[in-house]
């Protein structure tokens, strides 16, 4: 029998469901038997077997090897280094934001981080003491801010609702997670321009380790990989079946392809239809033509169809490319 | 170091953080391992100098101590993975003695050790800080300016910035006045009219805090002419370097009509005067001004030494950091480290002398022979571990075999308990 994969998933938090459903869009449904349960299953891979836990402990789950696999927020990897971790996939396209420095809108002299470092020497000179920053994330604080030449602080540990914190007056100014910036300005708090520390999402991460030394992890990883791939790769074009009118499928071809929008990946498919040639014009069959469209090609590609002669052309969203290799899981083989 | 009356210490491995970030450069800050007990911020320290500032300032010994250290410095690499955590320091501090004299016993000093262990070509690169400093505050700017000018001396050798790309910076980090009113009049008003008085104290800053310092960022951007004098004199005083005569000759030009860099000039030519009655070769110094060690820290002369290349370790004064940890005044300070890991490169190729540990060999009946051989040799200086014979243990090089508890065999020849003289003579010839 195959060693069933561990997943670790996020119980809870900003990307918990956002998790649940990019994995059934990629076609691999997960099946909690007990809703109370911290386990569950994924039909699509039978070999996989789910293990949700809070979002930080999912890192710690797969560090230790309880795990061979997760998937939990990039700030938290960059949070918490670990020799054992592999990021196997950074960009999962969901759960974006950032990490950044936000101060009270109120120091209408400060924009950025430059500014922050004079700040930071006022309070020195003028207050006897250090500054103090609330944040969650105290090894990527302490680096952006040693980079920035900002040496002397305090670190207030906080959970919970940071953006209060300069307000209830227990920290100068914080360091925290942002999606839409909207409850910091609603906490009078503003982005230092140069403030992002870094750009977070989703992201799949493996012990390198067990990985390494189990091939049949491996390959059932490569399993939940090739979905994700192709389901990424997908996820960008629409199909677009148009019939045409011509002479010969050559001609319709080239006219199709005339335009580089509605080349397809490799060119156009195009296929006769054996129709009552009543309802075509003299000397013209009917021709089906198929062809990938990037999403945000759609509405010229449709324009060019219909200059063309097309009609009656259905689209439909392209649930899964794959390509000749996972270039996701070629990565992943380099970096082991 | 003993030889110049260094006494050995030793100083805690774990202090407070702040101790160590007290004044210290942007290299050691980043990597500084800290971690938190009972609410306190703790750190392994990342060398020596804090920690004997701190010793000194805290007991009332001595007004003048020579101390030396050996011992793990580390350093927190976590976020680059790297498993080097830990490295061996070495250096020495010279407290409460101030001059020329101290500067010249331990750039001297360290640039002989590495002499003494067999590293060849050593290059003694000398500079400046404290004159630096004094060359800057002629020009009456702000402290964050002079640390900014500070801060960017080396780019002025730099051949991708230059002083062209250091105003650039400075107009760009500290004299934006983007949106702010040029009119220093008008500031209060406009950060009455930007703020809701409610918040006004949000974050720890008052409006008066604001104000003044957009009055200062004001008077920066007004005080420009003075810094573009600044830095076309920095720019002069950092394009010379060279040996030493000539290049104070040049330097004392630049410091014309300014008293105290003067002064300062010539203390540093005295101290360069010293080295060579301590018997360093004039041709290995070189006279760097715009040598750059930590700018926090350092307040007068600075050095670094060098070899093939290799940078193995640098010093200078540093007369704040003893009041800066708890002592009442400033307090004469200068020192030295060697890094552990380049000096071990620089070694691996230098033949080693050293002496073996010689193992005696002996049968059970002859154990009693054994401990009295073994001890004759050990009370005339040599290392001598006992193992009993046997086929596990390979026969070494400086292995004694024992045939019985009179006899003991090294190499092909056999020397009785009044020979073992002999016995050492001969093992020496070995190991020569």
């Amino acid at each position: 029998m195959i060693k069933p994969l561990t997943l670790a998933l996020p119980s809870k938090g900003a990307i918990a469901e956002p998790t649940i459903n990019f994995l059934r869009d990629c076609g691999l449904k997960i099946e909690k038997p007990n809703q109370r349960q911290y386990t569950g299953v994924i039909p699509a891979i039978p070999s996989v077997s789910v293990l949700f836990q809070r979002v930080t402990d999912v890192l710690y789950k797969v560090a230790d090897g309880t795990a061979q696999v997760g998937i939990t927020g990039y700030d938290v990897v960059r949070e918490n280094p670990h020799s054992n971790l592999v990021v196997v996939h950074k960009e999962l396209g969901f759960g974006h934001c950032s990490l950044v420095v936000a101060v009270p809108q109120t120091w209408v002299d400060v924009d950025g981080m430059a500014d922050l470092l004079d700040v930071v020497l006022d309070f020195r000179e003028h207050k006897q003491r250090n500054i103090r920053i609330a944040t969650k994330y105290p090894l990527l604080a302490r680096q952006f801010l040693h980079n920035h030449g900002i040496h002397h602080f305090t670190l207030v540990k906080a959970e919970g609702a940071i953006e209060a914190a300069p307000t209830l007056g227990y920290a100068d100014f914080i360091i925290d997670l942002t999606q839409t910036g909207t409850t910091l300005r609603e906490n009078h708090l503003k982005i230092l321009n140069d403030g992002v520390i870094i750009e977070s999402q989703a992201c799949l991460i493996g012990n390198r380790e067990v990985l390494k030394q189990n091939p049949e992890f491996l390959n059932t990883l490569r399993i939940l990989i090739e979905y994700i791939d192709a389901a990424q790769q997908g996820r960008g074009f629409f199909q677009l079946i148009a019939n045409i009118q011509g002479k010969t499928a050559e001609e319709v071809a080239q006219k199709v392809a005339a335009n580089p929008i509605t080349r397809g990946l490799q060119g156009p498919t195009i296929a006769p239809i054996y129709a009552d040639n009543s309802t075509s014009e003299v000397g013209n069959h009917w021709f089906t033509v198929t062809i990938i469209v990037a999403n945000a090609n759609l509405l010229p590609a449709m324009e060019h169809i219909r200059s063309i002669g097309g009609s009656q052309t259905i689209v439909s969203p392209v649930r899964y490319i794959f390509l000749e290799k996972s270039p996701i899981f070629q990565q992943l083989m380099e970096v082991l | 170091m003993q030889l110049y009356g260094y006494q050995l210490m030793d100083l805690p491995i774990i202090d407070s953080a702040d101790l160590f970030l007290v004044k210290a450069g942007d290299q050691i800050i980043n990597s500084l391992f800290t971690f938190d007990r009972q609410g306190k911020q703790l750190a392994l320290r990342p060398e020596f100098t804090a920690s004997a500032a701190n010793y000194f300032a805290k007991t009332q010994g001595s007004p003048v101590v020579r101390w030396q250290f050996a011992g793990s410095v580390f350093e927190d690499k976590s976020h680059e993975l790297s498993a080097e955590f830990e490295q061996l320091g070495i250096g020495a501090e010279l407290i409460g003695l101030g001059g020329s004299l101290a500067e010249a016993e331990i750039i001297a000093m360290s640039a002989s050790g590495l002499n003494k262990i067999g590293i060849r070509n050593v290059r003694i690169t000398i500079g400046h800080t404290g004159l630096i400093r004094e060359i800057i505050q002629q020009f009456h700017l702000d402290i964050r300016t002079q640390r900014f000018l500070l801060h960017h001396v080396p780019a002025f050798n730099d051949p991708d910035k230059g002083a062209e790309w250091i105003l650039k910076q400075f107009d760009s980090q500290l004299s934006s006045v983007e949106n702010i009113p040029l009119n220093i009049d008008r500031v209060d008003t406009y950060v009455n009219s930007s703020s809701s008085d409610s918040l006004m104290t949000m974050g720890g800053r008052t409006q008066a805090d604001i104000v003044r310092r957009m009055k200062l960022k004001q008077q920066r951007f007004a005080d420009r002419n003075n810094v573009v004098a600044a830095v076309e004199l920095l720019g002069k005083w950092c394009q010379v370097s060279g040996e030493s005569l000539s290049t104070f000759a040049r330097l004392s030009g630049l410091v014309e009509g300014n008293d105290n860099a003067a002064q300062l000039l010539h203390e540093w030519q005295d101290a360069v005067a010293l080295l060579e009655a301590h018997g360093t070769a004039l041709p290995t110094l070189m006279i760097k001004p715009d040598l750059a060690r930590s700018w926090e820290y350092y307040t007068g002369i600075v050095f670094e030494l060098h070899s093939d290349g290799l940078h193995l370790g640098g010093g200078g004064r540093y007369d704040e950091l003893a009041r800066l940890v708890g002592s009442k005044i400033n307090t004469p300070s200068v020192g030295f480290a060697y890094y552990g890991n380049r000096l071990m490169e620089a070694l691996k190729d230098v033949p080693y002398e050293f002496e073996p540990i010689i193992t005696m060999n002996y049968d059970e009946k002859d154990l009693l022979g054994a401990i009295t051989w073994a001890n004759s040799l050990r009370t005339r200086g040599l290392s001598v571990q006992l193992l009993p014979h046997s086929e596990l243990y390979a026969a070494g090089k400086f292995t004694i075999k024992l045939e019985n508890a009179i006899i003991a065999q090294f190499q092909t020849n056999k020397y009785s308990l009044d020979q073992i003289d002999l016995l050492i003579n001969d093992l020496k010839q070995a190991y020569k």
